[in-house]
């Protein structure tokens, strides 16, 4: 009766471990969030989102700071280097030329979007550097 | 005469703004080697300017744009060391001390002095750097390398990952900056 007593003990003891050991792995290996397949936590376009941060920072750090965004407007210029590509709304002219909101894509290819075009993304929103909002981790939506 | 004057201060906008270098996608790195993990963050929308006549430099370094290998450390690193909602920039207000070198860029690389006021999590500290500067086309290439100390933002690192944070944090920093193009209307 004793050792069944023990036995039941250890095994409980064994199994908490291990599943200490599993949550604290996927915490520790948990991916990056994918853009592409998670619901936004803001559908806004391009102009509300750049004159939030431009003249109610608190507001939109606390709103869309670190939020995933899906956002639209007219694309104005793309900008390829190594690894990313950045597609760029301007919205503002400031001492250093043309301000906005710069959309960071994780990939070198073109994407198949041209300057005037209608755009949608989606990406999470970093906050914004006293010249631009940037979005990160971006997906295109939608192209029309 | 209206047309002269238009003309003349066209030219004296080209002249101001051709001293003026601008990138919005310079590249940020540092690198932390701790005896049980190596650990790297890269940030490649950094807003950095500089003026040749006066020498002056400036950065705004958006943390949130700062990407880990692993998403856990990038949570901790914005919610638990840099806390980036309450400091979301990090600024670097200089100057080229070396001036002669700087106007007189080819594309050799030169070691120019660079100076100024590192501000991290509100605080402030006083920064000096030899970096290399060159040409490349109209372009200005910056490269520099410094170290800071985590105990001078009041960075403070928990007894159950102190052999996982080094104190020390190496920075790494590439710029390609453009001339600022002038808007004519």
């Amino acid at each position: 009766m004793r050792l069944k007593k023990r036995k039941i003990i250890f095994l409980l003891v064994v199994t908490v471990v291990i599943t200490i050991m599993i949550i604290g792995l996927s915490m520790y290996f948990k991916p990056h969030r994918d853009t592409s397949s998670m619901r936004p936590d803001h559908i806004i376009a391009d102009s509300e989102l750049f004159s939030a941060y431009t003249n109610k920072f608190n507001f939109a750090q606390e709103n869309y700071t670190d939020k995933i965004i899906e956002l639209s407007g007219e694309l104005s210029e793309i900008e390829i280097a190594d690894e990313q590509t950045t597609l760029i709304f301007h919205l503002n002219d400031g001492i250093f030329g043309s301000e906005g909101i710069r959309c960071i894509f994780s990939i070198s290819s073109p994407l198949d979007v041209h300057i005037g075009d209608i755009v949608r993304i989606r990406g999470i929103c970093d906050g914004y550097n006293e010249t631009d909002v940037i979005l990160s981790s971006c997906t295109l939506i939608q192209e029309r | 005469m209206k047309k002269i004057l238009c003309l003349a201060l066209v030219l004296y906008g080209f002249q101001l703004n051709a001293q003026r270098y601008l990138t919005k996608s310079g590249e940020i790195s540092f690198f932390s080697d701790a005896p049980l993990e190596k650990i790297e963050a890269h940030n490649k929308q950094v807003n950095c300017a500089i003026d040749l006549k006066t020498g002056d430099v400036i950065f705004k370094v958006l943390i949130r744009s700062f990407r880990f290998e692993r998403a856990l450390m990038q949570e901790h690193f914005n919610e638990n060391y840099l806390l980036s909602d309450k400091f979301p920039i990090a600024t670097f207000k200089g100057k080229i001390i070396d001036l002669d070198n700087i106007k007189n860029l080819n594309e050799s690389p030169a070691e120019i002095l660079v100076e100024g006021v590192l501000k991290i999590k509100g605080i402030e500290k006083t920064i000096s750097t030899k970096s290399l500067f060159h040409k490349n086309d109209k372009s200005i290439i910056a490269k520099a390398e410094f170290e800071i100390q985590l105990k001078d933002f009041k960075i403070k690192i928990p007894g159950a990952v102190f052999n996982k944070i080094s104190e020390n944090i190496l920075i790494k920093v590439n710029l390609n900056l453009k001339p600022l193009q002038p808007k004519i209307n």
